[in-house]
């Protein structure tokens, strides 16, 4: 060790504490702004990721009638069986309090469990493949903001073949394509986000598009209607051909639909789209227009076995 | 007089059957007829609905007539949704032998209290959008309306109506 003269050692030792202080400030104030700064930026995640679980209206499947939001249990009823949407509250172990982020965009986004088994597509991962991750990790946060409830997932029910979870894998290779479908490269953007909301976020093709007896969809009638739909349901032709789908209905007709659940005839929507309505009434007007906007482009296919009601002139 | 007696006995007892076989055959009828009525006079009680619906809507996106033609909708809406559960009395469901093509579930018999109180959530919410129509604020007006028609109309169509066609 060099020597220090006695006069250049206390110097040293002022300098030090100086910075020992100075550096101590400089901590905390970086101690009390970093949370504070997190805190908002989880805060505005929790906000983004309400409305966004919202646009997807989880809680249509993840919710029991008069149950607690989220905590799951809702029975859906379809020609394969009868599903049972999950717990997915933010309990460690009856719900999903235990998932990594990665956990839950492999779960989201590729139909995947933490433990790598694959679901069945009636959680339309499909769909939700064309989510990004920001969007996907803003509803994760919503989630986790939730109250933990230890209500135990019920086991679906489905019918043979269908009961073979192991022929989910075959199934994916045959049908499932992690990519959106492509947005026209003349969209505008209001189209764009209207594409993004029913393809990917709103999934509407789960009930509006037909599906094969494997349960994967028939994309060459994207959105045409579908008499098989849940709970019995018919989810009628959404396309815009003019005599079974949308195409006689004003662009305020599709909006109004969305806000009220009012049809062009001033009848009211039932069934699955009733429960959809209370979701689609709460996103922004902006949102609605951009999805009536985004139908309006989609092809136009003729369903007379599922068609949409009608206006009356 | 035993033979008299025993004519008057038989011919009472034979006009007795018939009587009988007409009047079940009579309370059949009517029975069936009955579904009928009851099913075609609410499907129109719910066209008129629609036709309320209709004309506050003209005013909410179009600007068509005043606030006091809305209450007087409104208010048309929240009279008839008291009389709704007496126009789905037993037997009119869609799973009834009645031939006669109805949108009824047969949950509006097993869930009475459910049905009733979705029934009267429609008076509540057309009350208040009366209430909005007489306060004169257009976009109370409007609010209001998406609550009816969602929650009101919709209410009752998600667990109640299936649609046959």
């Amino acid at each position: 060790m060099p020597q220090q003269f006695p006069a250049e050692a206390r110097l040293n030792a002022e300098r030090r504490q100086w910075l020992h202080w100075a550096g101590a400030a400089v901590l905390a104030a970086l101690a009390l702004a970093a949370p504070a700064s997190g805190r908002a930026q989880e805060a505005d995640a929790v906000a983004r990721g309400r409305y966004l679980a919202t646009a997807a209206n989880c809680v249509g499947c993840h919710t029991e009638p008069n149950g607690a939001e989220y905590a799951g249990g809702r029975a859906l009823k379809t020609p394969f069986g009868t599903f049972y949407g999950p717990n997915i509250t933010p309990h460690p172990e009856q719900g999903i309090g235990s998932w990594s982020d990665e956990d839950f965009l492999r779960a989201l986004k590729r139909g995947l469990s933490p433990e790598g088994h694959p679901y069945y597509p009636a959680f339309p991962y499909t769909s939700f493949a064309g989510i990004t991750d920001a969007d996907a990790l803003a509803i994760k946060a919503f989630l986790f903001s939730l109250p933990p409830s230890d209500r135990p997932s019920r086991a679906h029910d489905l019918s043979f073949p269908y009961s073979i979870r192991l022929a989910l894998w075959p199934w994916r290779w045959l049908y499932f394509d992690p990519e959106p479908p492509p947005v026209a490269a003349d969209a505008s953007a209001e189209t764009a986000r209207g594409a993004y909301l029913v393809e990917s976020l709103g999934h509407c093709g789960e009930c509006h598009t037909p599906r094969n007896w494997l349960g994967a969809r028939n994309e060459d009638r994207k959105l045409a209607g579908n008499v098989d739909g849940p709970e019995g349901d018919k989810a009628p032709n959404i396309t815009p051909d003019p005599d079974t789908g949308l195409g006689s209905w004003s662009r305020e007709d599709v909006i109004r639909v969305l806000e009220t659940g009012l049809l062009p005839d001033f009848d009211a929507v039932g069934g699955a789209m009733g429960e959809v309505v209370r979701a689609t009434s709460k996103l922004t007007a902006e949102d609605r227009a951009a999805i009536a906007a985004y139908l309006a482009t989609v092809p136009g296919v003729p369903n007379p076995d599922a068609p949409a009601t009608q206006p009356e002139f | 007089m035993r033979f008299g007696n025993r004519v008057a006995v038989a011919a009472a007892a034979g006009a007795l059957v018939i009587a009988v076989g007409l009047g079940s055959g009579a309370i059949r009828t009517e029975a069936a007829m009955g579904a009928k009525d009851v099913i075609e006079t609410r499907q129109k009680a719910m066209k008129e609905l629609g036709g309320h619906m209709k004309a506050i809507n003209g005013f909410v996106e179009k600007g068509e007539g005043d606030a006091a033609m809305v209450a007087e909708h409104a208010t048309a809406i929240a009279q008839t949704s008291m009389k709704i559960p007496e126009l789905f009395p037993e037997g009119t469901s869609l799973a009834d032998s009645h031939g006669v093509k109805t949108a009824a579930k047969p949950e509006i018999w097993s869930d009475r209290p459910g049905f009733e109180k979705a029934a009267m959530s429609l008076g509540t919410e057309a009350e208040e959008l009366a209430e909005a129509a007489k306060g004169g604020d257009k976009q109370a007006i409007a609010a209001a309306f998406g609550e009816l028609g969602k929650n009101g109309c919709g209410g009752c169509h998600s667990n109640f109506r299936q649609k046959q066609d």
